[in-house]
């Protein structure tokens, strides 16, 4: 067994538009709130309680703004809360919307928090290369030359200070300064990848069968991650969109799913929370195997002590 | 190939209209792919192209300065070279490496700062500015300083509108000409913010970048 | 593979830049590249090196009118065919420009994507090489974290992976600190002596690299003026008293001198290595004692700085700090006014960061030249920015007496130039500091730059570029001039010559110098410190700083310390010879 981030590229990115989609196809508030629960313990796992209060913190305003817009500016529903301002009255029902929406949003932003989290750039290039190997080229060189860009933006930036030993500049001075080292830093820059061109010549680019090299072995496991995403996602779909998803905010709110089938009912959000559980499920699997390694080792340590080592 | 990259466009506009105009529930998601579909062509085409290495270095360059900038700048909310280096790679080396350009840095710097659902829509408003730069320029439209204003400022309002579109189309529903407007208005702090960094940007830089990089073309033997 | 196979022939080549008004810049070049051979490709800067190693990369060679015969073994060419086409591998001059990708693994790999291999020979190649070249510790790595040193290996490798018949490489170790320039060497050396493969390098710096020549080619001005051995070439060079043989192995000029010539003169080994020449040195005077009498009463007496006689001609007596006065005066003789002090200086560059820099202080004196040398990294720069003023230091200070002018080139040139033309580059600041017509055609003349005015700077060689930064320094007329690595891309001509500007620039200022060039630096240093463990040690005068030194000092010392005492530049020993022939021949 191997957590997620063990995973090829591919089969990670899979998982991920499969939990996004998830997110974004619906708003019934029992499909968003599952959703948003995992990916918050999703992030807390990984990067802790802390930053997450962080990034709600963050999205604060951004939910607020959501209610807003979906409360202030339009009169439906039919439990009127209040009224704000001149506006249309604020009701449970599009006041319920806007807070579902917003948090649909927040669960987006969180599962793509854990997306950079677990697909590095490199991933990202491999990905990229398979298909676009021109421009996955490209990001790699692009990747290279941020870093020296940076460092001969400072030195440009120095060595222009240091030459005329400036200390202070007037506002007009900074500007023209400012220009000065942009457009050497530009030509230099290019001047430079000229050499780098005729590297890429040496090293025989332009070539018709050029493959695209990944450290990523795509293998059994990672088909049969992608597999079982299929089948969950698929299952998923048809179950929920066969009546069981449907949520109507207005005129007031109701759960009109909850009157199909219950085995679809059942069936789709059993498959959902599957989807959404399987990393925690493979982490917690990893950490009970570890610690039957860590006890049998513990045995055979206390073997070796006992000067008896007993091989099974 | 052209045609295919605004068949894209037109595509990416229409589900946007459409989804809004039946209030689709899925329309966060139907938008959001649609935007990472309608990069495709773009791409492809560049790809078809097979560039060759001096070809590549222009818009490899550009973009690392792009996103260097940014980098550089992160202090500053919202100062973002980006625009400006953009619109000068369009106008430089035309509109496919303006798009190219544009698109590549959205991916790499959000390789930095962290991908999230705006990745799409980021390359594509960056990818289109650099785009159109280049068929202004093309055209001659940009050959006039106060035209490159004019058009840095229209960019980095273009691209706010831009990046608010899916918040507001995926997260509010009904949608009405109020809320619309509103949401825009509530933007337009920081586009103007964009704005006056993109023509800071461009204002002293553009003569001199212009001038070094077609002496490079030279340089470089290219078209 | 045939020991004398040829791999590539040139048969009365001659090229002409488009650009370059009919001047070819190779004439009736003859010459045969064996296989198997480590081959020497020497000669000044603009000599046509880099033209000629291009040629032998059919990917990289330059548009231009070509005449003659340019002839590849098949072997090496067979076109169309991918997995030939990289039967040459070609390294060049710069570590960081010539990687492409972003990861050192990917870069390994990106020349065999390119031959289209399967993904399980890619592995084994990448393997292969990484345990061949011992880099597999930093195969994960990205690039950025790579020192020069390090990058410079990494394109070796990455051209090796691809197995090439052929390996050229054009000024490979110009960029590096010695350190990396002599773990790039041995690992060359390494890898032919392991593989055989057939190796065409230039270089400017000769030292451990014509011992293991095996072919040494002289270009001069486009024509092949020497074609033999390494020794072949010292004979040819010295019996035409080409300026060249000053970059020669310290040894090898050494046994050209009167009275150590008549020895070697007959024997074809004269000494490539200091192990040789001090072999030799000692064979030929056995009487150490008797030249340690010699030694004392005579040679003190004149030159305490390294410098000729001639040289000094037209400047005055009182900079020359001898070494007696600084050691009794313990660094702080009131003889010499104090121009600009460094008082316990505390550096770095982000709070989180470690220290740079901890209690550094040092004393700049007026009219003279301070050098300061230590490893990579050791924050010689950042000493230079701090007293320049472009960095401020968040504890110490940095004084000077009276309000002084400080100007300050960095390590690349490029970093100064934002005009289009050297004209321009000149007259930048030619309001700002007052500059007359007279004083920029002055300069101008100085550095030679009276043919490139029109030139983009960014079009210039690396000496011309560095001659362009100095001189739009200068302009700025500076109390205190700080230059960081200044020798780097010279040749010896342009060294002298700058050797010489830089002794006539003392009248009027302060220079600070930090470079690895211990052995030019020997000759016109009036100081020494270096920079190790944060601190600024071992300041004292030049000839003090390097007799203490027994391994980080400078080749002349090395090669007669404990055989001829006190010899610490290449002058010192012609004159002690010179006097010690001439008194044993007295004797006798």
């Amino acid at each position: 067994m191997q957590s997620l981030k063990d995973y090829h590229p591919i089969a990670s990115l899979f998982y991920f538009v499969c939990v996004l989609t998830c997110s974004m196809i619906t708003r019934n508030p029992i499909w968003v709130l599952l959703c948003l629960i995992f990916a918050m313990i999703y992030v807390i796992q990984l990067k802790g309680l802390k930053y997450f209060l962080l990034q709600v913190l963050y999205f604060l305003p951004m939910l607020i703004f959501i209610v807003f817009m979906n409360s202030y500016f339009n009169s439906l529903g039919l439990t009127v809360l209040f009224y704000l301002g001149k506006g249309s009255p604020v009701t449970v029902e599009n006041l319920t919307y806007g807070i579902i929406s917003g948090l649909a949003l927040f669960t987006i932003l969180l599962w793509f928090i854990c997306f950079n989290l677990l697909l590095s750039a490199d991933d990202i290039l491999a990905i990229m290369g398979k298909r676009l190997p021109t421009i996955g080229l490209s990001l790699a060189m692009i990747i290279k030359y941020i870093p020296d860009t940076i460092k001969q933006g400072r030195e440009v930036l120095l060595n222009q200070k240091a030459m005329l030993s400036e200390q202070q500049l007037t506002g007009k001075q900074k500007v023209k300064f400012a220009t000065r080292m942009l457009t050497v830093l530009l030509s230099w820059s290019m001047e430079n990848s000229l050499e780098t061109a005729d590297s890429m010549l040496a090293k025989g680019y332009p070539a018709k069968n050029r493959v695209n090299y990944s450290r990523e072995y795509f293998n059994s496991t990672d088909a049969g991650l992608i597999l079982t995403m299929v089948i969950l996602f698929l299952g998923h779909l048809i179950c929920a969109f066969s009546g069981s998803i449907k949520f109507a905010y207005y005129p007031f709110l109701n759960w009109t799913g909850l009157t199909t089938n219950r085995i679809l009912l059942i069936g789709s959000l059993l498959s959902l929370s599957l989807i959404l559980v399987f990393p925690l499920l493979l982490d917690i699997i990893n950490w009970f195997k570890w610690q039957r390694i860590l006890k049998q080792e513990q045995i055979m340590q206390q073997h070796i002590v006992d000067g008896i080592i007993v091989y099974e | 190939m052209r045609k295919w990259s605004w068949l894209a466009i037109i595509t990416l506009i229409s589900v946007m209209v459409i989804c809004t105009i039946l209030r689709i529930e899925q329309t966060a998601l139907f938008t959001f792919f649609a935007a990472v579909i309608a990069i495709i062509p773009f791409f492809i085409s560049y790809e078809q192209k097979k560039p060759k290495p001096r070809d590549l270095m222009p818009v490899v360059v550009l973009s690392a300065l792009a996103v260097a900038g940014r980098i550089l700048f992160a202090a500053l909310p919202n100062f973002k070279p980006v625009t400006a280096i953009v619109i000068i790679a369009g106008m430089a080396f035309g509109s496919e490496s303006g798009f190219m350009t544009g698109a590549l840095s959205g991916l790499v710097s959000n390789l930095f700062f962290g991908q999230g659902p705006w990745t799409p829509w980021q390359m594509l408003a960056w990818g289109l500015i650099g785009f159109i730069a280049g068929i202004l320029s093309e055209k001659n439209i940009l050959a006039k300083p106060w035209s490159i204003f004019l058009y840095g400022i229209l960019a980095s309002f273009g691209f706010g509108l831009f990046m608010d579109t899916w918040n507001i189309l995926g997260f509010v529903q009904p949608l009405n000409y109020k809320n619309i407007i509103s949401a825009y208005l509530l933007g337009i702090p920081f586009n103007i913010s964009h704005a006056v960094s993109t023509v800071i940007f461009l204002l002293p830089v553009y003569k001199t970048w212009l001038c070094q990089l077609k002496r490079i073309k030279l340089k470089f033997n290219l078209k | 593979m045939n020991k004398q196979q040829t791999l590539i022939e040139f048969r009365d080549f001659s090229f002409v830049y488009p650009t370059g008004e009919d001047v070819p810049a190779l004439q009736k070049i003859n010459l045969q590249i064996k296989a198997g051979n480590l081959t020497v490709l020497c000669g000044m800067s603009g000599s046509g090196k880099t033209t000629l190693l291009r040629h032998l990369k059919p990917e990289l060679s330059p548009a231009g009118k070509k005449t003659g015969d340019l002839i590849f073994a098949n072997s090496l060419i067979q076109k169309n065919t991918p997995n030939n086409r990289q039967k040459i591998a070609y390294v060049m001059q710069n570590p960081s420009n010539q990687i492409i990708m972003d990861s050192v693994w990917h870069e390994l790999a990106f020349g065999l994507e390119n031959q289209g291999l399967k993904v399980q020979e890619i592995e084994r190649r990448i393997a292969e090489i990484a345990i061949f070249f011992g880099i597999e510790t930093w195969i994960d790595k990205k690039v950025a974290e790579l020192s020069g040193g390090e990058k410079q290996i990494l394109n070796l490798a990455s051209n090796m992976i691809l197995q090439p018949d052929l390996l050229v490489l054009d000024e490979p170790t110009a960029q590096l600190d010695p350190i990396a320039r002599r773990d790039f060497l041995q690992m060359l050396f390494y890898i032919h002596s392991e593989t055989g493969i057939s190796i065409v390098i230039s270089e400017h710096n000769l030292n451990d690299l014509l011992e293991n020549a095996d072919h040494v080619f002289f270009l001069n001005e486009g024509k092949l003026d020497f074609s033999g051995s390494a020794i072949g070439l010292a004979d040819y060079l010295f019996s035409n008293d080409h300026p060249y043989r000053t970059v020669l192995p310290l040894a090898t000029q050494v046994s050209y001198l009167p009275g150590i010539n008549q020895i070697t003169k007959n024997s074809s080994n004269r000494p490539l290595s200091i192990k040789q020449g001090r072999d030799l040195l000692s064979r030929t005077l056995p009487y150490k004692s008797a030249i340690n009498l010699v030694d004392d009463q005579m040679y003190f007496s004149d030159n305490k700085l390294g410098i000729t006689d001639n040289e000094i001609d037209g400047f005055s007596d009182e900079i020359n700090i001898s070494d007696e006065t600084l050691k009794s005066s313990n660094l702080k003789s009131e003889k010499f006014a104090n121009i600009l002090t460094v008082d316990r200086i505390w550096y770095r560059y982000n709070p989180d960061d470690d220290l740079v820099l901890k209690e550094a202080s040092l004393n700049l004196y007026k009219n003279e030249i301070f050098v300061i040398m230590g490893g990579n990294g050791s924050g010689k720069s950042t000493l230079l920015y701090l007293m320049s003023r472009a960095l401020k230091p968040f504890k110490g200070q940095i004084k000077s007496t009276e309000q002084k002018r400080i100007a300050m080139l960095g390590q690349n040139p490029e970093a100064v130039f934002a005009q289009d033309t050297v004209l321009q580059v000149l007259t930048e600041f030619k309001q700002r500091f007052a500059n007359t017509e007279q004083e920029i055609n002055d300069m101008i003349d100085l550095f030679d730059l009276r043919d490139l005015l029109q030139r983009h700077p960014y079009d210039l060689s690396g000496g011309e570029k560095q001659k362009l930064a100095l001189a739009k320094v200068l302009l700025i007329k500076p109390d205190i001039l700080l230059l960081d690595e200044p020798f780097k891309s010279l040749d010896v001509i342009n060294k002298q010559k700058i050797k010489r500007i830089l002794l006539d620039l003392k009248q009027k200022m302060s220079i600070v110098i930090v470079t690895h060039d211990v052995d030019f630096i020997a000759e016109i240093a009036d100081r020494c410190a270096m920079i190790f463990n944060r601190r600024i040690i071992a300041q004292s005068s030049t000839t003090d700083f390097f007799q203490k030194n027994s391994y980080f000092t400078t080749t002349t010392y090395r090669l007669t310390r404990d055989i001829i005492p006190k010899c610490i530049i290449y002058h010192d020993l012609q004159q002690k010879l010179q006097s010690i022939m001439n008194g044993e021949i007295s004797d006798a």
